[in-house]
């Protein structure tokens, strides 16, 4: 074990963890911005489809009166007001995290966000300036000036002398013509163009009057537009005045800049949180490599509290948890085949084989799981930092030496070459061959528990426990049992769990069994379970309930 | 469709129980599911498995 590169190693890893712990945090906060996005969105969104087509929200609750007998309209409005733009935001959450996840080709990704993005500058700018509108029209009409305006009269003057002149002509005219009838009147000509004067006069003061009421009305409405326009927000006046556009228009180029910061700002979290995790992603497995080479350099799992200042490297767990440990000769685990293949690779050995009565190789060589986590046993080393190393430098030596001092046969491996701390190495050794003459005193005898590891004739070393009538009992039979006696539910989760904690509990290698693998035992657990009449599928089987039924014996 | 002349593997234990998938009877040995090794016996599509597999047992 090279101590420095190990110190080295630890360091890297925890200033990686520290670093993905911040970039998990940043994750955190740019998924809330998400959320948040989202949210308003939806609600630019809901106001927009709502205004479209139901009402204006301001007012609503009189419209809302006034059309409470429309009920089926109501209701299919109502849902679609809501479930639009629901869906809307939905789809456009989903789309920015998408991309921020997942590659894409980049032809796609700006049609698709521009879409998105359009679709949200139109609906937040229509929204927003509809917005406007309600509010500076109510502004103008609250205030006094338009009350006034609007409570002037406009209207016209009554001549009310000139109809009884027109009045009094006609009766004239009457007589005249009376008179004529009985000769006394030689014509009415003089009456008739009176009283057609006083109407021509009164037609012309009609016209005069109605001109006057109109163009009244037209300086009042004016004057009203305005004072509406007056009310608008000084940044929608200088985009009129600067433009010189309406005040609709300049609403309009305000909002849409407006809405098109924000679609903007939307836009820049699918970058952030795109950047963000593939930085996470770099980050956890760049701890997964380092904590494997860890592994390798120290033969023990990475852990935190290693190389502190009161803390030691503790080589029974060393032992106990490597799949290739150093020293000890034995697994303390039950380990598969990959695993043993690693560890034939690997043969380090602080056994002396001279001194060891080799078994004859039989189809089921057994030797009990050694429990060499005693006191006896362990061996703690301190946690050599580099300055230690370097004041310990006139006492170095090298593992091959200092095996071969001991009469150990030591592997053709270039790291045990490398120079390393003399005493060290010696106290090692010296541990090393004392546990291992403790676990060869215990070869063969039985453990407390019963487990015991099967070597078959493959070199491949299993799990096993001697039933009660002295028959080694398989994982599926200790399942069985465990059914039998109610330690483990026959359904898929316990069982599934169950498998788990009896082979994965002491694994550290590198190569666990995965779910899937541990899912493959557990129905084919059940299978055999089945053939041997032990279980039968559940026939009226419904979500939430019993695949499986337990028709074999329970105690 | 599986050809009729051609033979499928079986992969059984010492009890009699078999299956015809050697990665899982593999997976299964590898956690000594049953006690002992599977062996491996050839059968034809049409062949009775069961038959087989007691002959090859009894053998």
């Amino acid at each position: 074990m090279d101590i420095s590169t190990a110190y080295k190693q630890h360091q890297q890893i925890i200033t990686l963890q520290n670093d993905l712990a911040e970039v998990l945090k940043e994750i955190w906060v740019t998924e809330w911005a998400y959320r948040l996005a989202f949210v308003a969105t939806f609600v630019v969104y809901f106001v927009f489809v709502w205004m479209m087509y139901v009402s204006d929200l301001w007012g609503f609750t009189s419209w809302l009166v006034d059309n409470l007998s429309e009920i089926a309209a109501l209701i299919i409005y109502t849902v679609l007001a809501v479930t639009l733009p629901l869906s809307m935001a939905m789809i456009k959450e989903i789309g920015y995290k998408h991309f921020a996840k997942y590659r894409n080709n980049w032809a796609v990704v700006g049609l698709i966000v521009f879409i998105l993005a359009f679709a949200g500058v139109v609906y937040e700018s229509i929204s927003s300036s509809s917005q406007q509108q309600h509010i500076s029209t109510s502004a103008a009409e609250k205030s006094k000036t338009f009350e006034v305006i609007t409570n002037t009269k406009t209207g016209t003057i009554q001549t009310g002398s000139m109809a009884s002149l027109i009045a009094e002509a006609q009766k004239q005219l009457a007589r005249c013509e009376e008179k004529l009838k009985d000769g006394r009147e030689p014509h009415c000509k003089g009456d008739a163009a009176k009283l057609q004067g006083y109407l021509d006069a009164e037609q012309r003061a009609m016209d005069s009057a109605e001109r006057a009421s109109v163009a009244a009305i037209e300086v009042k409405t004016k004057a009203l537009q305005e004072l509406k326009e007056d009310s608008y927000k000084p940044a929608f006046k200088a985009i009129r005045d600067s433009f010189g556009v309406t005040i609709s228009t300049g609403v309009m180029l305000v909002t849409t800049f407006i809405s098109v910061i924000f679609e903007i700002s939307h836009l820049l979290l699918i970058l952030f949180l795109s950047q963000k995790l593939r930085r996470k992603d770099w980050l956890t497995q760049s701890i997964i490599n380092m904590e494997a080479a860890y592994l390798n350099s120290t033969g023990k799992a990475f852990r935190p509290e290693d190389f502190t200042d009161d803390s030691v490297l503790n080589m029974d767990d060393v032992r106990e948890q490597s799949p290739s440990p150093m020293g000890f000769g034995m697994p303390a685990t039950a380990q598969f085949k990959y695993q043993q293949a690693q560890q034939l690779m690997q043969p380090v050995g602080f056994i002396r084989t001279d001194q060891l009565n080799k078994p004859a190789v039989s189809p089921t060589q057994k030797t009990t799981v050694a429990k060499l986590g005693t006191a006896e046993t362990q061996l703690e080393m301190p946690g050599l930092s580099e300055p230690a190393i370097r004041e310990k430098r006139d006492e170095l030596s090298t593992w091959n030496q200092e095996l071969s001092g001991h009469g150990i046969d030591s592997p053709a491996d270039k790291s045990l070459d490398k120079v390393e701390d003399k005493t060290t190495i010696q106290c090692i050794i010296n541990k090393g061959l004392q546990a291992g003459e403790a676990l060869h005193a215990t070869l063969s005898k039985p453990s407390a528990e019963g487990d015991e590891i099967i070597t078959n004739e493959s070199g491949q070393q299993t799990i096993s426990k001697p039933s009660a009538d002295g028959q080694r009992m398989g994982l599926y039979d200790q399942w069985v049992q465990a059914v039998t006696e109610k330690e483990c539910k026959p359904s898929v989760r316990p069982t599934w769990e169950w498998i788990q904690k009896r082979i994965s509990n002491k694994e550290t290698g590198s190569r666990t069994h995965d779910r899937t693998r541990i899912s493959t035992m557990q129905k084919a657990f059940f299978n055999r379970a089945i053939h041997d009449g032990l279980m039968k599928k559940n026939s009226k089987y419904k979500n939430g309930g019993k695949k499986f039924i337990w028709i074999g014996a329970t105690t | 469709m599986t050809n009729p002349s051609e033979k499928q593997v079986v992969c059984y234990w010492p009890d009699g129980y078999w299956i015809t998938d050697p990665e899982e009877a593999e997976l299964l040995d590898s956690v000594n599911a049953f006690g002992t090794e599977h062996r491996q016996l050839e059968v034809f599509p049409d062949d009775d498995v069961q038959k087989a597999v007691n002959a090859e047992l009894m053998s």
